[in-house]
């Protein structure tokens, strides 16, 4: 079997086990469904890290080269994120649109070209798995703070979701996000001496993820020293992960740097 | 009079020390801050004036120079606000460690911030960096940094300069002779005739077009784009009566041929994405060899304080090297600093007491 069979599994996963999410979703206490939504999703992210281990076979790197390795990587890391968050914080009622996430970032990777492609002289280097595992972590617990945000600012909110339990997991997923962010911009600074000399050169890719770095900053800032809480907080957290998107796609398109491989 | 002068003075310092020491100035720098770094993404930095002209017009690029938006993270208002911030979080430390209301973790952390400013002022000042090109065989002793000498204290000499190639990412010409049985692969490089074994023929790629086009009345052939959407090579066959120039197109999947030429010519058309360019040098000192090393992406030389990356090559020739030469006292201090901070913050945040107390309680 190859590495397709294993990610269309994946997604298959994914794409069945809305439907007990969503029953999850809009009844509160059925044990049963819960169950079962969450083994689908195991299920898919095995598949998921089968994948992943083949393509690292074949390919003989890790496999978050370019936009479609590094978006199946983002989804896998999501999903992670997610069954983590699940474990500590019971947020299975998110399930139904974590997913719906997922499966999106799966079909954008799937949009994009998945030949094998040689790797270029910069990437081979034994910092790209600690740089990208650790950007992409944070950016997968980011995405569940983002879906939490938009639960907590929807106005039906109140009938499904508890303010408490909502706040909490915005705010204890961007907790675990940060650390992680702040080891991959400081990776890529170390890998970036190592390949140029320049730990830092205000490229594009940098300066926005330093600048989605300070928000995640300010958020806690905001949250910890001054107060904030509630629907101004959840707003921070939401354009938080709108920079974590741009600086992620919208900066390989829109502006160029160093980073253009990643397109 | 001058008591009271004095404890007015006094007081507007205390307040000076307390906003300076305070999270409001904090959120209200980082507020600041964000909009800069990005405006500095948004306008191109460092380039021509010209470039800016052409593409803002005179009047927004004449602002731009005045504000020195054209060089947003070299500006002095840019290194204003990094030292106000730097002054912030060290008015902050100062508060929690007086007051004892922080962890180990949280000083550790906003003390690595300092560093890091410390780290980033000392690079901004302090680095140097140079370029050299060099020929194989050619050496140098000196950089030339901001129009001054620095010399080295050694030599730098390069040996050989090696490219190489992906064996899948390589264009490839394929050739059938008739008569054979299988057709040959060949590699090739540009106006290098290589002899075909066993046909008394020689051939030669000539002229590479990414997106081939012909235009019929000049009978000239261009490229319609920079991308390869129909890539061909000219190929220059010379045999023992023959003698002639042929078109051959990566998207014609069949060999190219007929009954007057019968060796039938593919060509495969592949991105040329190369595998490593490494340069082997040798350090000299007092005439004398001291040490040998090849200089790559990714791994570079240090030698006596300076450090030599791999920057650019010579594509067609493959004869000489070009590498970025650095001295940088500041990243010691950057790296020491990231080493805190991540040390700072999984004790912060990962294994904070409050939150393992709670967690206790919890349970």
């Amino acid at each position: 079997m190859t590495e397709a069979h294993f990610l269309s599994g994946a997604f298959l996963c994914y794409l069945v086990s809305l439907v007990p999410h969503a029953f999850v979703f809009f009844k509160k206490s059925s044990p049963k469904m819960e169950r079962l939504a969450r083994l689908l999703v195991v299920l898919g992210f095995l598949a998921q890290t089968v994948a992943l281990a083949i393509r690292w076979k074949v390919t003989g790197h890790a496999p978050m080269t370019n936009m479609y390795e590094s978006l199946v990587f983002f989804s896998w890391a999501f999903v992670a994120s997610f069954l983590l968050a699940d474990l500590w914080l019971k947020i299975s009622r998110l399930g139904f649109f974590i997913l719906v996430g997922n499966l999106a970032i799966l079909m954008y990777a799937f949009s994009h070209d998945a030949a094998v492609k040689p790797l270029m002289p910069a990437l081979q280097s034994n910092w790209l798995v600690l740089h990208v595992v650790t950007c992409f972590f944070s950016y997968g617990a980011f995405a569940v703070s983002f879906i939490a945000s938009i639960a907590y600012l929807l106005p039906l909110q109140k009938k499904y979701f508890s303010h408490e339990q909502l706040d909490q997991v915005i705010y204890k997923s961007i907790l675990f996000g940060f650390p992680l962010l702040t080891l991959g911009v400081a990776s890529g600074a170390v890998w970036a001496n190592e390949a140029w000399g320049q730990y830092w050169s205000w490229d594009p890719k940098e300066t926005w993820a330093l600048v989605t770095w300070m928000i995640y900053a300010l958020y806690l800032h905001l949250r910890l020293m001054k107060g904030w809480s509630e629907k101004k907080l959840a707003w921070v957290a939401l354009t938080g992960f709108s920079f974590v998107i741009f600086t992620y796609v919208g900066v390989n398109y829109l502006l160029s740097g160093l980073h253009s491989y990643a397109k | 009079m001058p008591l009271r002068v004095l404890k007015k003075a006094a007081g507007a310092f205390q307040k000076f020390g307390e906003f300076i020491a305070s999270v409001r100035l904090t959120v209200v720098l980082l507020f600041v801050l964000i909009p800069v770094a990005i405006l500095g993404t948004l306008i191109p930095q460092g380039r021509e004036y010209a470039e800016y002209a052409e593409k803002f017009g005179f009047k927004w690029t004449g602002l731009f120079y005045q504000l020195h938006l054209n060089t947003v993270f070299l500006s002095p208002w840019f290194l204003v606000l990094i030292v106000l911030l730097g002054a912030n979080i060290l008015g902050c430390l100062i508060v929690s460690v007086v007051r004892k209301k922080r962890t180990f973790g949280f000083i550790l952390v906003h003390l690595s911030l300092i560093l890091l400013i410390v780290g980033g002022l000392m690079s901004a000042t302090m680095r140097i960096k140079g370029d050299l090109t060099l020929n194989e065989g050619q050496s140098a002793s000196s950089i030339t940094h901001r129009e001054k000498t620095i010399p080295l204290g050694f030599e730098l000499r390069l040996k050989d300069f090696e490219l190489q190639h992906y064996e899948d990412g390589m264009e490839k010409l394929v050739i059938a002779i008739p008569g054979e049985k299988q057709a040959a692969e060949y590699r090739f490089r540009k106006n290098i005739w290589t002899e075909i074994p066993g046909a008394n023929f020689q051939f030669r790629v000539e002229q590479f077009i990414p997106d081939f086009r012909f235009d019929m009345a000049s009978r000239t052939a261009y490229s319609a784009s920079d991308e390869p959407n129909n890539p061909a090579i000219l190929v220059h066959m010379k045999g023992k009566d023959e003698d002639y120039t042929e078109w051959v197109f990566s998207n014609f999947s069949d060999f190219h041929m007929t009954k007057e030429r019968p060796i039938g010519l593919k060509y495969i058309w592949a991105q040329d994405t190369p595998k490593a360019f490494i340069s082997h040098v040798e350090i000299l000192e007092g005439g004398k060899v001291v040490r040998e090393q090849s200089i790559r992406v990714n791994h570079p030389l240090r030698y006596k304080g300076f450090s030599f990356y791999q920057a650019s090559y010579d594509s067609q020739a493959e004869k000489w090297t070009g590498l970025a030469v650095v001295q940088d006292p500041g990243t010691v201090v950057i790296f020491t600093s990231i080493i805190t901070i991540m040390l700072g913050l999984t004790l912060n945040i990962y294994f904070h007491p409050a939150r393992k107390k709670n967690r206790k309680l919890e349970t």
